[in-house]
């Protein structure tokens, strides 16, 4: 098990490198690029300038400019020396070994060219409200889709049946961004039910994350909870209703296959009621796939969904993604990239690993 | 059903009967005996898809209607009525007089069957057609352009194989563990400020959608290329661009057609969503997106039949070209029945 | 040797006390998008307590229909069963029984074990979780007597270290010991039935003798009556005490083993015989029965067997036979070489099958016009 572990990262290691070579040119090829836009940014300190223009090394070639970036080479050194950190090490090991502090691989993102904060910052603050929203709709969606998916396979070409793939139809063919209008217009303009942007209600708390609405939520847990639970409603019902569609269809084709087996048969044959053999039995083999599945749908907790959190104006990594892209604010964008793209691998890794924990036939 | 019995006795009759067995139930043995070309077959076993019929039926209404409807209709789609009086809120479907801050039609009237938009009160019927013109225009030709390329990709990562299908394969590997969307989002934004950048966008869908279709041209010829017909013609001297574009590529031909329809879908969507987002085709073209876009900044006045109209087209789009898709699957699939 | 058929007992009307098993016009049906295909067609047979009933046929002759019918496993719809249709177990009429009944027999006293030892034991089990979930469901016993009984039931089938083996995974045994846990299975709650539907043909051959050994002994040992169902005469010779003969979903022959294999009376049976390689019939040409099993969608107008039956004459395609009475001791052949009307051709029949069988030729084919000698 270590072993394969260990083999998986390795072969991970190329298409890591793969991406980030790739997001760096995608910002170079940028019209404008980041040069001119942190350049021209009043909002950005003198010093910050000196220290991005360092660390980017924007004097210099451009694989110095990407080693920089990535932090195997030591922004202070020239030739040979570059890739060596302060302490002698090379510089791309851990900052306690090498005592460098530059570049993706010791966490430094850079500033936005935007607003002149660091970029890990930004990101930090928009991640809190993704995972919350992310993490209630796809708990809610998986659920959802598995017991869709298993009452549609069990009782198959039912009335229920059909009506699930004629939702699961139309889910498909249905832009998330226009089911948020829709929810918007029905329960939040004409019902005047739910609240339709945001995460808290600014005339009951202060703005989501900072210091006076920790202070706030510390002391009135119950009624900030609750204005959470409030704002999350349409955004959650939108990526549930989009994200059963595929995900039920997948469910009710495992379980239908699980089904037909012949271990179905035996376990009939030996008198077992049917709902041992649906849920013990079937269920249980239906499930290994799915749970794969789930754990590809990991990354998704932190890349969000850009355009419900645009649309809601939830103020978590989607919506910071579309507002970085509307400003050309392009170290964001790489931070946010970088670190999905690792999540997809290690997300990929984690659903070989969980199928190897459910299906004990799966030995490495 | 009954006419082999009152045949021959003896060898002729059991012949007969073999190929009775081995018919496919309740259909006419003698036609399924003549010899159809794949995609014959393939075609009788589409007809008998109603959804894929339906669904074909529905692609050609809107083709159509997106292709002359403009012609017939009152108004052009950059017909703005009072350009110098911005109103708040529009007209629904079939009311000439609303008052939008009641929400009570007034007088009913044939003018806008789908309503009226706030803001520059355009028709909405009008905007849909345009917009369908231009978003069935994208999903085709950006389908096309990256199932070209995913062909190529695939074929020659697949019958090439070693270094060069492992250097194919890991490109393909890392543009696929970026979220597609963020690709798509950055490089649009950066032509989303000219003014006609459709073919842009087309590019951008085609030159970023290829992917898949690649993965799956490859193993199609991985497993293609060890048939014996492909030996054959190996080893008669046949040059590797003629086995792969005359011997090979006619047997994965089925799947790749299937894959493109279900692209066709997944790229209108696409081009909606950034369009939507303000990334996509400039907003003085109506697509869909766009409509959707416009919809939405005026969502408080709740003109429902504003966003309403051009959700439903895309929809029923896609849901058509799903439903040829699935059609395609099945009449191609060698387990199907016809 | 006691007869297959005994005097019937009249509709709805229990059998005797020492008939296990009593099957009375089973007809099986299934509806699909084309119409109704007949899979079990008029089907009749009694077993006696501890005896063995072989049935033989081609695949979709209807004997593992008739299993799983008899079992109620099959799904309704697309499944039909006729109304008219009784099976009597133990006493009790099951077929109409409400299912929630039919659970607690299944399994319990009557188990079957199947042709697929690789796939019919679900694989995220351990073998001995599946064994204990059967006997704890219908014994009421602990878990701990259930875990104990597994081990038994493996030491039973002659598992070696069953101790060990009742915490693997089906994974993790071969094919053989695959369908050994099967047999563990099903005997766990000794059952008064045991239906075997052809417990060999997925494994090696030696293997299959291992397994047919092992369930003769825990047949004499147990006294558990056995239904035996099989493609092969050799398994039949060796197993069982009564067969029957399925082709299209109908009984064309039944009888003791001794009589059935010695004195075949319907063609088809005959047919079989001949196909049997052997020793003697080396150098000669082998022969085989002419044609495929007809589609069910499409059956010949009278005896279904006709096409392919080198006896033929113009009745076989105008009359339908019955199961006709073809020698003492409910000897019974579906053809009409035992009626009055075809007595005449029987020697001649019989003769030519005697040929066929010594020198190993192909079977004089008796239409002229035909040409195929």
């Amino acid at each position: 098990m270590t072993k394969y572990l260990i083999r998986r990262l390795i072969q991970a290691i190329p298409v890591v490198i793969g991406i980030s070579i790739l997001t760096y040119a995608i910002m170079l090829l940028a019209p404008g690029g980041p040069v001119q836009r942190f350049a021209n940014n009043p909002k950005i300190t003198l010093a910050q300038k000196e220290a991005f223009k360092k660390s980017w090394g924007l004097d210099q070639p451009i694989p110095i400019q990407y080693g920089r970036w990535v932090g195997i080479l030591n922004p202070d050194s020239q030739g040979v020396g570059q890739f060596l950190g302060p302490n002698g090490w090379p510089n791309f090991l851990p900052t306690p070994i090498s005592g460098a502090t530059n570049g993706v691989l010791h966490g430094d993102l850079g500033f936005s060219l935007d607003s002149g904060e660091a970029v890990s910052t930004r990101i930090a603050n928009a991640a809190l409200p993704t995972l919350v929203l992310a993490g209630t709709a796809l708990i809610l969606w998986i659920f959802s889709a598995i017991v869709l998916g298993v009452l549609a396979a069990v009782k198959r070409y039912s009335f229920f049946d059909q009506a699930a793939t004629v939702f699961s139809y139309i889910g498909f063919a249905m832009p998330t961004f226009w089911l948020g209008i829709m929810l918007i217009l029905i329960f939040g303009v004409s019902l005047k039910w739910l609240p339709i942007s945001g995460m808290v209600n600014a005339r009951i708390s202060p703005a989501f994350g900072t210091t006076d609405y920790w202070t706030f939520f510390g002391g009135h847990p119950i009624t900030a909870i609750l204005d959470i639970a409030q704002h999350l409603i349409l955004p959650v019902i939108t990526l549930v209703v989009v994200n059963i569609a595929g995900d039920s269809r997948f469910v009710r084709a495992s379980m239908l296959e699980a089904l037909g087996q012949d271990y179905v048969r035996t376990a009939r044959a030996k008198g077992l009621p049917g709902r041992t053999v649906t849920f013990r039995h079937a269920l249980r083999n239906a499930l290994l796939p799915v749970v794969t599945n789930i754990g590809l749908e990991i990354p998704f907790l932190f890349s969000g969904a850009l355009v419900t959190e645009s649309i809601f104006s939830w103020p978590g990594i989607g919506r910071l993604t579309i507002e970085s892209i509307r400003n050309f604010d392009y170290t964001i964008l790489m931070g946010i990239f970088i670190i999905t793209a690792i999540l997809v691998v290690l997300a990929n890794l984690l659903a070989d690993v969980l199928y190897a924990v459910v299906d004990p036939r799966i030995k490495f | 059903m009954t006419q082999n019995l009152s045949g021959p006795t003896g060898p002729e009759a059991l012949q007969d009967d073999s190929a009775v067995a081995a018919a496919p139930s309740g259909t006419d043995y003698e036609v399924s005996l003549k010899s159809l070309s794949q995609w014959e077959l393939a075609w009788r076993k589409f007809r008998q898809h109603r959804l894929a019929i339906i669904g074909l039926a529905i692609m050609a209404i809107l083709v159509l209607a997106a292709m002359i409807g403009p012609f017939f209709l009152p108004y052009a789609f950059d017909n703005i009525p009072n350009p110098d009086q911005i109103v708040y809120g529009g007209r629904p479907p079939f009311c000439a007089t609303y008052d939008n801050a009641k929400h009570v039609c007034q007088a009913f009237g044939l003018v806008h069957p789908m309503g009226e938009t706030g803001g520059l009160q355009r028709d909405v019927l009008t905007l849909v057609l345009n917009g369908a013109r231009v978003s069935l225009f994208l999903g085709f030709t950006s389908m096309a352009i990256g199932v070209i390329i995913g062909t190529i990709v695939g074929a020659v990562a697949g019958y090439l194989g070693g270094f060069i299908d492992n250097l194919l394969m890991r490109i393909v590997d890392v543009l696929l563990s970026l979220p597609l969307l963020f690709v798509i989002l950055v490089v649009a934004r950066f032509f989303s400020n000219a003014k006609d950048n459709v073919w842009a966008i087309i590019l951008i869908f085609g030159l970023l959608g290829w992917m898949g279709v690649s993965r799956l041209v490859r193993s199609l010829f991985l497993s293609i290329r060890e048939r014996e017909f492909v030996e054959a013609a190996r080893a008669v001297g046949v040059r590797d661009r003629r086995i792969i574009f005359r011997h090979i590529l006619p047997n994965a031909l089925s799947p790749i057609v299937v894959a493109a329809s279900l692209i066709i879908g997944g790229n209108i969507i696409g081009e909606a969503f950034i369009s939507f987002l303000g990334f996509g085709v400039n907003p003085a073209t109506p697509t869909w997106g766009n409509i959707l876009s416009n919809a939405l900044t005026f969502i408080l006045v709740g003109n429902w039949w504003w966003p309403l109209f051009p959700g439903v087209a895309i929809i029923l789009t896609v849901l058509s070209v799903n439903f040829v898709g699935d059609g395609l699957r099945d009449a191609f699939d060698p387990r199907s029945r016809a | 040797m006691t007869e297959v058929i005994s005097a019937e007992a009249p509709r709805g009307a229990p059998p005797e006390r020492d008939i296990l098993l009593d099957v009375r016009n089973l007809k099986t049906y299934f509806k699909v998008l084309d119409g109704v295909v007949p899979a079990v067609d008029g089907v009749s047979f009694q077993l006696r307590r501890g005896q063995t009933l072989g049935i033989v046929g081609e695949s979709g002759s209807g004997k593992s229909v008739t299993a799983m019918t008899i079992m109620r496993l099959l799904d309704v719809p697309p499944a039909q069963i006729d109304s008219s249709s009784e099976v009597w177990f133990d006493g009790r009429e099951i077929l109409g029984m409400p299912i929630e009944q039919m659970r607690k027999i299944r399994g319990n006293d009557m188990a079957m074990i199947f042709q697929e030892p690789l796939t019919s034991l679900n694989p995220v089990f351990t073998v001995g979780d599946q064994i204990a979930e059967q006997v704890k469901l219908h014994k009421k016993v602990s878990k701990k007597a259930a875990w104990d009984r597994a081990v038994e039931s493996l030491t039973l089938v002659g598992i070696p270290n069953p101790e060990r083996r009742v915490k693997q995974y089906p994974h993790e045994m071969s094919g053989g010991m695959r369908q050994r846990v099967m047999i563990a299975m099903a005997l766990s709650c000794e059952p008064k039935l045991l239906i075997a539907d052809e417990p060999t043909t997925a494994l090696d051959v030696t293997i299959q003798a291992q397994i047919l050994e092992l369930l003769k002994s825990i047949q004499d040992r147990t006294d558990s009556a056995l239904v035996l169902i099989t493609h092969d005469l050799g398994v039949v010779a060796e197993m069982v005490d009564n067969v029957l003969v399925m082709y299209s979903g109908q009984v064309v022959e039944q009888g003791t083993v001794d009589e059935v294999l010695v004195e075949p009376k319907a063609p088809y049976t005959m047919g079989l015989l001949e196909s049997i390689p052997s020793v003697e019939k080396r150098g000669g040409r082998l022969s085989a029965i002419k044609g495929v099993v007809p589609s069910p969608f499409n059956l010949p107008p009278a005896c279904y067997f006709e096409p392919r039956c080198p006896y033929h004459w113009e009745r076989c395609r105008t009359v339908t036979p019955e199961l006709y009475v073809a020698g003492p001791s409910g000897r019974r052949a579906r053809c009409h070489l035992h009626t009055p009307e075809g007595a005449s051709r029987w020697p001649a029949a019989l003769e030519a099958h005697r040929r066929a069988l010594a020198v190993g030729r192909e079977l004089p084919v008796h239409d002229p016009a035909a040409g195929e000698a």
